[in-house]
């Protein structure tokens, strides 16, 4: 007696190097003694499926069938892990055993992690997978209760289940009843009143931050240890404008990688002398973003700049020149946006005394020196802004304690909105003045006299070109917090404060 | 470069063992050698006979049997010394030569045998036309260093030989300052004289050995310690027959030479400075304890001049003074270009009073601070102003 050989088709996602991939699922039943293989390049994560799929098939009152099954997942030649298949399998061994229907030549998407008494629970990089399911048309997309995030971040229509039973009956009822995520349902964990009581009194470290802030250029504080550099930076990243849906939905998929569920706020990733190079751009190994992928939209906040080695700080230069990082394990290289505002903060000197007043520094000149060149000169080329910062005033301090509501911080926020506002109408969406490819004095809307003003100034500073481009930009992004269309001198001239020589010998 | 070969030994025998100054002068006291060259002979017989008379204290009867029993160490050094003199052509001059300076021998505790390096007829310019000492903190302010310019500029125009420590700031100054305007310069170093420190001042360490002299007490391969520091003070303000100090902290080594300086009987002038300057405490100290006041490169000259009865000088030559009224401005193009110039005119005068941070500007000042900024920026452009390490600081060339 000739058996038909059964080959059901459904599809799920998993996450390869940072990046969702659409998986193909067959299933196939044969008679015979009972087997249970899953094959397709799967680590042990996924092959252990068999079980938690036997149990939860079972549980939701269903039967398992009996003979060869075989699941093979492809593309079978990428190495893949992560548990999110479960669902998808079993599912599939409900359709090719014949205990479901499923309309003729109908598209299905599920994914989720089952538990044995058949609950579907979300896995990490929800995100990434729900992008990649978007490249097919479904006619069934099922997602577990819990991955509304990453669904809205992934702008797909998709039925929410709890259980294995809930997405059986999707098929056995046929009320499949889609739902509409979009970005808008993600909602930015609503930020405090910024506290700018650290720069309270410091004019100019206050103001370098709001440039910060609103530009989105690379920024090195530098003061005493304790003046509040850390606290700065914070503010750097409270006083951003809100996320747009596209940087939610960027910083979402990055968070999902790593947790499920995790609130979206506006990164702020601190990095330290000690971190390995792996921890700085990711490791391939284990599926971990690095943090200038983490801070990706954010701020990538380095303390104690001067005790980095070299070569570390030396691995943040490409992300800060092309917003990018670039992956690569041998045999496929990938590209991860990894867009930040560097803050790096560190003592001026290695007694840290410099710039406070009332205090000498102890440190001989060429002390000094040396402790600066540290910085490689390629690497503080692309930091557009140096300022110092002092220890905060103790009267100033317990007038910001007495009212703790200071508008100051929600005023500079406002600032930083109307000048995102302005460089958005100019270069579009995710373009900035500290991350604009070109420094076309058309597109600044920069007139001959601030052009000449700022070759006035490089060229009496022994500039690089770049450091031409850095007036430049400066420049325009102070214009665009004072909301003018057109830069004038007096921008440059303020631009001009924030530069390296200003501080260091 | 002739020189006596006991002199190496000698020099030798004080840096190679625990026979020290106090035991050398003992020696000679005592009347057993006529000269301190004679202390060490190669046999070492009268270490050993030092070591066996009891008339001699017994550290110096320590120090001379150490000393016989580390003949080869010795030996070995003096050989090194010998070498290395040939090779950097340094010059060994005794208190036997007719170039040791004159100044040195009416002192005590002066070296008997030093080495130089360069123009060694600088030393006999020295009696002939006089010096001056400059000397001043290693990390001095704008000011300090624009006088230090200055002034050993216009001293050194008269042929007046500029003695310095050959450190960064202020010696640097005086010695470059002497070198550009081709005058004569003696660096005096608290090492021996294969050793350029520090290695910043490798440019004019080379220079001076051209065209100027450098003297050290130290032989060859002899590295910087702290303690040798004021040793070369001391030689630096013997050597010279006025000092000016251009600017002193609380307790910087350049008190030591002045106090040396003033000991030594020498004229002691001190650069007067604002009070508030942060490095100045302990050169204003110098002034109230009774040091002439800097006021120009004239009483200077003239000082030197009485000192070593030279004719060079007869009238003051016509010097510049350096402070020049600033040039007035008309700024009345509008009122935005008023009021800028008339806060750059308030940004002028706050840091007449003193070096500021922006900080500090800003809130004494109380103003805008974009405008602030502009400001700075515009006279730092006009070299109104300039800024170091965030302190804005007034310029002398730009008014």
């Amino acid at each position: 007696m000739a058996v038909r050989h059964k080959v059901f088709k459904i599809f799920s996602g998993f996450v390869d190097d940072l990046e969702g991939v659409l998986a193909e699922i067959e299933i196939s039943v044969r008679p015979g003694i009972p087997t249970f293989d899953v094959i397709g390049l799967c680590d042990s994560s996924i092959k252990e499926c068999r079980g938690r799929v036997r149990a939860a098939v079972i549980s939701a009152g269903f039967l398992m069938p009996g003979g060869h099954v075989t699941v093979n997942i492809s593309p079978a030649y990428i190495k893949k892990s992560g548990t999110c298949c479960d669902l998808a399998v079993a599912l599939g061994l409900l359709f090719v055993s014949e205990q479901l229907h499923a309309p003729r030549d109908s598209l299905i998407y599920a994914e989720g992690e089952l538990s044995l008494t058949g609950d579907v629970r979300p896995t990490p990089g929800g995100s990434m997978r729900l992008r990649a399911s978007c490249a097919k048309r479904f006619d069934y997309k099922l997602i577990p209760g819990g991955e509304e995030i990453a669904a809205g971040s992934a702008c797909i229509d998709a039925m929410c289940v709890n259980t294995l039973f809930d997405a059986a009956a999707i098929f056995m009822e046929d009320d499949y009843r889609p739902q509409r995520f979009d970005p808008s349902m993600l909602s930015e964990v609503t930020p405090e009143l910024p506290d700018i009581s650290c720069v309270k009194g410091q004019e100019k470290a206050k103001r370098a931050i709001l440039i910060a802030a609103s530009g989105r250029h690379n920024l090195m504080l530098l003061g005493s240890p304790g003046c509040g550099k850390t606290m700065a930076a914070k503010l750097t990243s409270e006083i951003m404008p809100p996320l747009t849906d596209k940087e939610k939905c960027e910083i979402c998929a990055i968070n999902e990688i790593v947790s499920v569920g995790e609130e979206i706020k506006r990164p702020f990733r601190y990095i330290y002398p000690g971190i390995t190079p792996g921890r700085i751009l990711g490791s391939y190994k284990f599926q971990r973003p690095g943090e200038c992928i983490m801070a990706n939209n954010g701020i990538l906040f380095a303390d104690e700049i001067c005790e980095f080695k070299p070569q570390l700080l030396d691995l943040l230069r490409i992300p800060m020149e092309n917003g990018t990082v670039s992956i690569d394990n041998g045999e496929k290289s990938s590209v991860l946006k990894s867009s930040f505002i560097f803050i790096g903060a560190g003592n001026p000197c290695r007694c840290g005394n410099l710039f406070e007043p009332g205090k000498k520094c102890t440190c001989s000149p060429s002390v000094r020196k040396r402790y600066m060149s540290k910085l490689s000169g390629p690497f503080i080329d692309r930091i557009d802004l140096f300022t110092e910062m002092r220890a905060v005033d103790p009267k100033a301090l317990s007038e910001v304690a007495r009212n703790r509501a200071d508008p100051e911080g929600a005023k500079m926020r406002e600032l930083t909105v109307r000048a995102s506002a302005m460089q958005k109408e100019r270069f579009g969406e995710g373009v900035y003045n500290g991350n604009a490819p070109s420094v076309d004095s058309d597109i600044l809307r920069a007139p001959s006299d601030v052009v000449d003003t700022a070759v006035r100034i490089a060229t009496s500073d022994g500039y690089s070109a770049r450091g031409f481009g850095r007036l430049l930009r400066v420049g325009r992004t102070i214009a665009d917090i004072d909301g003018r269309a057109d830069m004038n001198v007096a921008d440059i001239m303020e631009a001009a404060l924030y530069r390296r020589s200003v501080i260091t010998g | 470069m002739s020189y006596d070969e006991r002199d190496l030994k000698y020099m030798a025998l004080r840096f190679n063992t625990g026979f020290g100054a106090a035991s050398v002068k003992e020696v000679i006291g005592s009347g057993i050698v006529d000269s301190y060259r004679d202390i060490w002979d190669d046999d070492c017989g009268l270490l050993m006979k030092v070591a066996g008379d009891i008339r001699f204290s017994s550290g110096t009867r320590t120090a001379a049997k150490a000393s016989a029993a580390a003949r080869t160490e010795v030996m070995r050094a003096f050989e090194y010394y010998r070498e290395e003199t040939d090779r950097l052509r340094l010059h060994v001059i005794s208190m036997y030569d007719d170039d040791y300076p004159y100044a040195w021998k009416n002192l005590s505790g002066m070296p008997k045998v030093f080495f130089a390096k360069g123009d060694r007829s600088l030393l006999g310019d020295v009696f002939s036309s006089g010096a001056v000492s400059v000397v001043g903190s290693r990390h001095p302010g704008s000011y300090a260093l624009y006088a230090t310019g200055q002034i050993v500029k216009e001293i050194s125009e008269k042929g007046i030989i500029i003695i310095s420590g050959m450190a960064m700031g202020i010696d640097r100054q005086a010695h470059m300052s002497a070198l550009d305007s081709n005058g004569k310069t003696i660096g005096i170093m608290p090492s021996g004289l294969d050793i350029v420190y520090p290695y910043q001042n490798a440019d004019i360490f080379d220079r001076i050995c051209e065209k100027g002299l450098l003297i050290s007490e130290m032989p060859p391969g002899q590295q910087v310690l702290r303690q040798y520091f004021p040793a070369r003070n001391r030689l630096i303000a013997a050597l010279s027959d006025a000092c000016l100090v251009m600017e002193a902290g609380e307790h910087s080594g350049t008190l030591h030479t002045a106090s040396f300086a003033a000991n030594q009987g020498k004229a002691l002038f001190v650069l007067p400075n604002n009070i508030y300057a942060a490095n100045a405490a302990g050169s204003l100290k110098l002034i109230k304890d009774g040091a002439d006041i800097l006021l120009g490169s004239e009483e200077v000259i003239e000082t030197v001049g009485a000192q070593v009865g030279i004719r060079l000088y007869v009238t003051g030559a016509s010097v510049k003074t350096d402070k020049n009224e600033a040039s007035e401005e008309e700024a009345e193009e509008g009122s935005e270009g008023y009021k800028k110039e008339d806060w750059k005119k308030r940004i002028l005068n706050k840091l007449d009073i003193k070096d500021m941070d922006i900080g500090t500007l800003s809130s004494e000042l109380d103003a805008d601070f974009s405008l602030l900024a502009q400001c700075l920026t515009e006279l730092e452009l006009d070299k109104k102003i300039e800024v170091f390490e965030g302190k804005y600081s007034l310029t002398f060339s730009g008014n």
